[in-house]
């Protein structure tokens, strides 16, 4: 019976690498300090959940979920491209809240607070991944195919200009390169992989709503990401087990009833505090978050 | 390198070590007990509901295991926080307590998740929830999901006739935009739409909007007879009653029963006084409880779904003294009983897991003197 549990953990586990690894393309690769990147989730997650509904199979889902977020992307990275640092942080908080309202508040499509039901799970050559053991197989080759792609591109030249335009923007403009684009594509596919994130946490959970996609749900995936440090693959995957699994052994320490709550909060932020102390620059961190 | 390699194995072993340590916690031989799982709000805003509810749930299970237990074994509550209408950390939490401690049945969650009701379904768990109103939105039929808190539509249906015997007519609408509040709403409308009330307009917040100022000024151009405020967090309760005042608009306020919590009355109570008016459920055994509740835990419940909360426990008990153990017999054993109830006198639970309507009644309450008490007129 343990295994189910550490099933249901393990697709937590690939749904946030999913999330975290492309905000890393942003953040640690592009220096984007995007704080809407729950925004480009619950853009997939609805967009899979809506075509899921109408009955289009799950791949079709899967790629329309990430083409849609990508772009709401292109169009955050458009009024943006001139921002930095806590200004676009700012700006892409507010594209947060405009896609939660609209989530929220557009009921013909979306039922607003009332959500989306009966979510079928993924159905591919005609098996059906209703067993969560199958579904975390899906969930594990997707995430794998996620991360290689988003691996090969920070590792190319795209990428590398990235990291220069992070660096030194100025510099890699003079040398000849064009930043505005290269930021909003940098976005697009940040989106684009949230997007296909929130299309497996959607067919998932088999029910969303607003409330799942709160600016609040962007704090564990930047925690995630801070803590395996910016620009480390390596780091994000050991960070998002950490970061998924932290609460979980609290669950086991025996606190009265009266306190629990409160009490394995603490002992988490704590924990996520002693980890930024000794790390400043995350486990594995290449730069610096300025 | 090296320091960033032993750093990286001592959180990975801290976390090893309490995980497998507490999973393969068992019952010792010889002091079987029977588990049930508690799922509530005890951190965020719903834990002013939550908290209750956890003490209306251990009260229970004190009361039983005083009297010797269930058939002579003890109840053991296992509890875990799911933080304020966190979809995926309940579902966790779930997980956690059907496969690794193997509980049959949940009390809770607080607020409606339709998400965690929809994995509980997939699960075969039955989830009694002491404050949920919708179970999942859609045409579905629930088969292990239940409800004790009171059925909204007669609830909604004693706030319009009551507004109607007040000749309110004409009513204005202010709400959160959270589940429970379009479903109250949506209820509501119902009910207003039977007794010929006209409604003026709706005006949506964003939940936690403590600010209603714009809205009112609105409301007041509009000059409804009373307006029916829709919210389920106790948050903006006090503020709204008290910008209310400050604007000068002498119209009454309908609301949902939730509005019944202690935290109102403590900070709030003089703007509450004669102006809020809502249809609360006859609880039947009231006194009983409070006595109870204030004698065990030296202070009134905060949140309104403590004796909810208490006969959720008392019915799942029950099946357990039957000899019902899985969760197929627990519900089937829910869905053709009826059971003792501080709230319903006998409570019995209708075809989709809720109340029975026939069981409920409801009196009009408002505050008087910083108490809740029964509206005179009505």
């Amino acid at each position: 019976m343990i295994e189910s549990y550490l099933i249901h953990l393990a697709i937590l586990i690939c749904i946030y690498l999913i999330l975290a690894i492309a905000l890393q393309i942003a953040v640690g690769f592009s220096g984007l300090l995007n704080l809407g990147h729950i925004a480009f989730y619950c853009v997939g997650a609805y967009a899979s959940a809506l075509l899921a509904l109408a009955g289009f199979p799950f791949w079709v889902c899967l790629i329309a979920a990430g083409i849609l977020a990508m772009l709401s992307g292109f169009v955050i990275a458009l009024p943006t491209n001139k921002l930095r640092g806590d200004y676009l942080a700012l700006a892409t908080m507010g594209f947060s809240f405009v896609v939660y309202a609209i989530a929220l508040n557009w009921t013909d499509l979306t039922r607003g607070p009332l959500g989306l039901p009966g979510i079928p799970r993924p159905k591919i050559f005609g098996f059906v991944f209703s067993d969560n053991l199958a579904f975390l197989i899906l969930a594990i080759a997707i995430a794998l195919i996620c991360f290689f792609a988003l691996k090969r591109i920070a590792s190319s030249q795209f990428g590398k200009v990235l990291e220069a335009i992070r660096d030194d923007e100025l510099a890699t403009r003079i040398l000849g390169k064009n930043s505005f684009k290269m930021k909003t594509f940098a976005l697009g596919i940040s989106a684009f992989f949230a997007g296909i994130a929130g299309s497996l946490y959607a067919s998932y959970i088999t029910f969303i709503d607003p409330s799942s996609f709160t600016i609040l749900q962007i704090i564990p995936v930047l925690a995630i990401v801070i803590i395996g440090g910016l620009a480390s693959f390596r780091g994000t995957i050991i960070a998002t087990i950490i970061i998924v699994l932290l609460p979980e052994p609290m669950r086991f320490i025996g606190f009265p009833s009266s306190i629990v709550g409160p009490a394995r909060q603490i002992i988490y932020a704590l924990l996520l505090l002693l980890i930024l102390l000794f790390r400043p620059k995350g486990l594995f961190g290449k730069v610096e978050l300025e | 390198m090296k320091t960033k390699i032993i750093f990286g194995i001592t959180i990975a072993a801290i976390i090893a070590i309490i995980f497998f340590a507490g999973c393969t916690q068992q019952n010792q031989p010889g002091e079987e007990k029977i588990r049930i799982g508690v799922l509530l709000s005890l951190s965020g805003d719903a834990a002013f509901f939550g908290e209750s509810e956890l003490k209306g749930i251990q009260m229970a299970v004190d009361e039983v295991n005083e009297a010797g237990g269930i058939n002579g074994q003890a109840v053991e509550l296992i509890v875990e926080d799911t933080g304020t209408l966190n979809t995926p950390a309940t579902i966790t939490a779930l997980q956690k307590l059907v496969n690794v401690d193997g509980v049959s049945v949940i009390i809770g969650p607080t607020w409606d998740m339709p998400g965690v009701t929809e994995v509980a379904e997939k699960e075969k768990i039955v989830l009694i929830s002491p404050d949920n109103i919708v179970g999942i939105t859609g045409e579905k039929k629930l088969e292990y999901f239940f409800s004790t808190w009171q059925p909204q539509k007669a609830e909604m249906l004693a706030l319009a006739k009551f507004a109607k015997e007040r000749n309110l007519t004409q009513i204005v609408i202010l709400k959160d935009t959270d589940i429970y509040s379009e479903v109250i709403t949506k209820r509501f409308l119902e009910a207003v739409n039977q007794q010929r009330i006209n409604v003026l307009g709706s005006f949506s917040v964003i939940t936690g909007t403590k600010d209603f100022r714009t809205e009112l000024i609105k409301i007041k151009e509009m000059k409804p007879d009373a307006i029916m405020a829709a919210f389920v967090s106790e948050s903006p309760r006090g503020p709204l009653l008290k910008q209310i005042k400050e604007l000068d608009l002498k119209t009454p306020v309908l609301a949902n029963s939730a509005v019944e919590d202690q935290a109102l009355l403590n900070n709030f109570s003089q703007y509450a006084e004669n102006t809020v008016f809502f249809a609360s459920p006859n609880i039947v055994r009231e006194k009983e409880f409070l006595s109870k509740f204030e004698a065990k835990y030296q202070t009134k419940p905060v949140g309104p779904g403590a004796p909810n909360a208490y006969d959720a426990a008392i019915a799942i008990v029950t099946a357990y003294k039957s000899e019902a153990r899985t969760a197929d017999e627990i519900k089937t054993f829910l869905k053709t009983h009826t059971f003792p109830s501080m709230t319903f006198g006998q409570l019995q639970f209708d075809e989709n897991g809720f109340v029975s309507s026939d069981v409920t009644k409801f009196v009009i309450k408002t505050v008087k003197n910083g108490q809740f008490i029964p509206y005179e007129g009505s």
